[in-house]
């Protein structure tokens, strides 16, 4: 029994040992990906200077802000949005059901009316209780319906938008000036780009006034300035990496943009689904690769929209979890698309990616640790091997977030102060001890919420309003 | 395992040593860029007040050489670069005699027009695009060069760029033809690079569509361009265009620039149009007409209120709502009598403006640059 055991351990670590080099190798690609990407997109921009397109080219777009109890930002958020430089779009903002002052604040802010509309059905939703205009913004709609979930909030939403092209954004979150008239040339770029999404970044710590973010500072807890490092990290490496390979399966709810006939084709956004965001796009993929091979998903790492973060551990384990059960589910309900060579690219490099590394990494980190210690007790673990693996394993770590901190300084350049390169830097250095481990653990307990059931919901976090969040 | 253990060993800690420098040189790399930028950002905010003065005196007297040479001596040229990038890159802006007449004195042009002819790849775009912001019909040459002899995308934009704010227009055809490339998508550069030519541009354009047969995207930019410069004698191309293509997308373009460029003659091209199985040709033939001559077309616009497709219906309704007199009365009165599609959209549509929510009117009142 005891040999049995100490050779399924052995399998086990070279099974990490395989694990740990692809998954470092995908890393490196992406980073070679993404560092060329970003420079020929700069140099580009460069030259591209001083010759902005005219209105007659800019497509209008109804801007969709789903909002479930979120009454700490709402004003702040939809006063960012309808005072957009941008010739024509709308703003519809969903209230799904809350139970605080979320449309009370909204009615009172923006002297909504209720109006006798009726909606379009081509996305079913839950009851609307009614469709308010607002006299003293004429751009902004707020629909007022039953508790349904987010997707449901979008769907409802999507009916009332009267544009072709429909904005997600998230309730907390406000978008910079100009990222609007960066984000729909996209679409005047090619008559095949059917969605796309660009940068989050972090509010916390920035200074706002008047809905727009006017200095940028790294936020004040570590677990903020953390989350700094890792949004840059994913969105400057992975997504533009994935863009750069037409397979990209994420475009973030916080701020995408979609062609609306393709999401009327799709049937909208699914109810059942956890994460809203990655299920349409996936299905997006699913349709591109299978009936519109023209079409492709796009990221573009300019145009930015400001979110908060958690800036608790609690809050943020919540937020995680829901992301992994959101990827979990995701991937399920996709399973066809794993090395199924009908879908190419998506099939073969994207599906597989997502979901060897990103669905079970977790999984396959914290049984590592369990290894380690049932290795002890079989008395075949070699400690100096180990500390020396996992001495090769943090200082990766270290280098793909330094390498993130290094692509935002030598092209955005967006944190002025030295004192907050210097956070950025000890940030993601820091990282690596600690908050990954823990990262993972809430992974793994969404992946065990997922297995036993919770599957919907807001998955709200707690918000602070803007004024507070950032330093005045 | 335990012989790959006792076997790595030997690689592992110089790979951790290795990954250990590598962090420390990254570090180093980070910090020395924020010190660089520093220095950069420093240097041109001292930079740009002398520039603003020197050629604010240029824009009133003769400058000396010497002193033009003084202040802008060759190591700060990439300042000088940077400076009008910000200052003159605008389509709009007028023509920088001031810059232009520092840039030569300085020898600031020369430099450009030799990094232009010389370099490669980006530097050359770059150098290229600089000297486009000036404007300077001399060297039309070197642009001109450029685009017959280059291959590199980002320098035969660079190029293009300079011949259209240089009014070049003759060269027109041969700029479509370098700039556009099937294999990227590249409307909005081509876009981008011919609206800089302006209005006068609109007559080369339509001889252009008029001579040749044209790739689908290709065609669409100068068919939109047509529309933005409202060029009336494009009319008859257009309508063409509109009937003959086989491609959806550039009919949809056609259509819609009918309406702006004012083709009267084209109603009953418009009319036919409105049986399209494609909703978005009807939706464009609902505007066009209502551009065209709303008060003739009234019964035809209101049956499209009745359209299966209820973005045609909106517009039809806004139509009617904006540009007929008595479109408000006839909507007042489909509210009242009807309670099927054609009521709700009229309902809607009265609604918007009442809350003055009416929407694509702004393209009625772009200026023709």
């Amino acid at each position: 029994m005891k040999s049995l055991l100490i050779d399924g351990v052995y399998l086990f670590n070279w099974f990490v040992l395989v694990y740990f080099f692809a998954l470092n190798l995908c890393y490196l690609l992406f980073l070679v990906i993404s560092r060329q990407a970003m420079r020929e997109y700069n140099l580009e921009h460069k030259l591209a200077e001083g010759s902005r397109l005219p209105r007659y080219f800019q497509k209008p777009f109804t801007i969709l802000v789903p909002a479930y109890n979120e009454e700490n930002t709402i004003v702040d958020s939809v006063h960012s949005l309808v005072q957009l430089d941008y010739p024509e779009y709308e703003v519809v903002v969903i209230n799904d059901g809350s139970s605080d002052q979320t449309f009370e604040l909204l009615s009172r802010a923006y002297e909504l009316v209720k109006v006798d509309v009726t909606l379009s059905r081509h996305f079913s939703s839950e009851p609307v209780r009614g469709i308010y205009y607002s006299r003293s913004y004429p751009r902004l709609t707020v629909v007022d319906k039953e508790n349904g979930g987010k997707s449901d909030a979008y769907n409802a939403g999507t009916n009332a938008a009267r544009y072709p092209y429909v904005c997600c954004v998230d309730a907390d979150s406000l978008l910079s000036g100009d990222s609007m008239f960066k984000l729909m040339r996209q679409f005047v770029i090619s008559p095949f780009i059917v969605g796309i999404g660009g940068i989050i970044r972090l509010s916390n710590g920035c200074t706002i006034r008047d809905g727009q973010v006017t200095r940028i500072r790294m936020p004040g807890k570590m677990v903020e300035k953390i989350q700094v490092v890792e949004y840059l990290r994913a969105f400057l490496f992975g997504r533009l990496g994935w863009s750069r390979l037409n397979i990209l399966m994420i475009i973030s709810g916080a701020f995408g943009v979609y062609r609306q006939d393709i999401l009327r084709d799709l049937g909208g956004w699914s109810t059942s689904s956890v994460v809203e965001d990655m299920e349409l796009v996936l299905r997006m993929q699913k349709m591109i690769y299978r009936k519109r091979p023209q079409d492709r998903l796009a990221f573009a790492p300019d145009p930015i929209c400001w979110t908060q973060a958690p800036d608790s551990l609690k809050g943020l384990s919540t937020q995680r979890e829901r992301w992994q059960r959101g990827l979990m589910d995701t991937l399920l309900r996709n399973l066809g698309v794993l090395f199924n060579i009908r879908y190419r690219r998506l099939g073969l490099l994207g599906y597989p990616y997502f979901f060897f590394f990103e669905f079970l990494g977790p999984l396959i980190e914290v049984f590592g640790y369990v290894i380690v210690f049932a290795s002890y007790f079989l008395g075949i673990l070699d400690i100096s091997f180990l500390l020396l693996f996992l001495a090769v394993a943090l200082l990766w770590g270290m280098f793909v977030s330094l390498c993130a901190v290094a692509l935002e300084e030598s092209t955005y350049h967006r944190y002025e102060s030295a004192k907050d390169l210097l956070w950025m830097i000890a940030a993601a250095v820091l990282e690596n001890f600690g908050y990954r481990q823990l990262h993972s653990l809430w992974r793994l307990k969404g992946m065990i919420k997922y297995v036993l059931g919770k599957r919907s919901g807001w998955g709200t976090i707690k918000r602070t309003s803007f004024q507070v969040s950032g330093r005045q | 395992m335990q012989g790959l253990c006792t076997d790595m060993e030997g690689y592992v800690y110089p790979i951790i040593a290795f990954l250990a420098a590598l962090n420390l040189v990254t570090i180093c790399g980070i910090l020395w860029i924020r010190l660089r930028n520093n220095r950069i950002d420093s240097r041109m905010a001292r930079l740009e007040q002398r520039f603003d003065s020197l050629i604010s005196e240029a824009r009133h007297r003769d400058v000396d050489p010497n002193t033009a040479r003084e202040i802008l001596p060759p190591k700060d040229y990439p300042y000088f670069q940077r400076y009008l990038r910000k200052r003159i890159s605008g389509a709009h802006s007028t023509i920088p005699h001031a810059e232009r007449k520092i840039a030569s004195l300085s020898g600031f042009s020369e430099h450009l027009r030799n990094k232009a002819l010389k370099s490669v790849g980006w530097e050359k775009a770059l150098a290229l695009r600089s000297l486009s912001y000036l404007r300077d019909r001399d060297y039309i040459p070197v642009f001109r060069q450029i685009l017959r002899t280059e291959s590199h995308l980002p320098s035969l934009l660079a190029a293009s760029h300079g011949l259209a704010l240089c009014g070049d227009t003759e060269s027109l055809p041969l700029i479509t033809r370098k700039v556009f490339d099937k294999k990227s998508p590249n409307r909005d550069r081509l876009l981008a690079v011919l609206y800089g030519f302006g209005t006068d541009a609109a007559p080369e354009i339509q001889s252009f569509l008029d001579q040749e047969f044209l790739p689908e995207d290709m065609a669409t930019v100068l068919v939109d361009l047509l529309a933005l410069y409202r060029h009336r004698p494009a009319g008859p191309t257009l309508e063409r265009i509109a009937r003959t293509t086989a491609s959806p997308e550039l009919r949809l373009h056609a259509v819609e620039a009918l309406g702006f460029v004012g083709h009267y003659r084209a109603t009953d091209t418009l009319h036919f149009l409105l049986k399209d199985e494609d909703f978005r040709v009807r939706l464009k033939a609902v505007r066009a007409l209502a551009m065209l001559d709303v008060e003739g077309n009234r019964e035809i616009l209101r049956a499209r209120l009745e359209d299966e497709n209820e973005w045609v219906r909106l517009n039809a309704a806004e139509a009617m709502l904006d540009r007929l007199s008595s479109g408000e009365g006839i909507l007042r009165e489909l509210c009242r009598s009807d309670s099927g599609s054609a009521g709700r959209v009229a309902r809607l549509v009265l609604l918007d403006s009442e809350f003055n929510r009416k929407r694509w009117r702004y393209k009625d009142e772009e200026p023709a640059h």
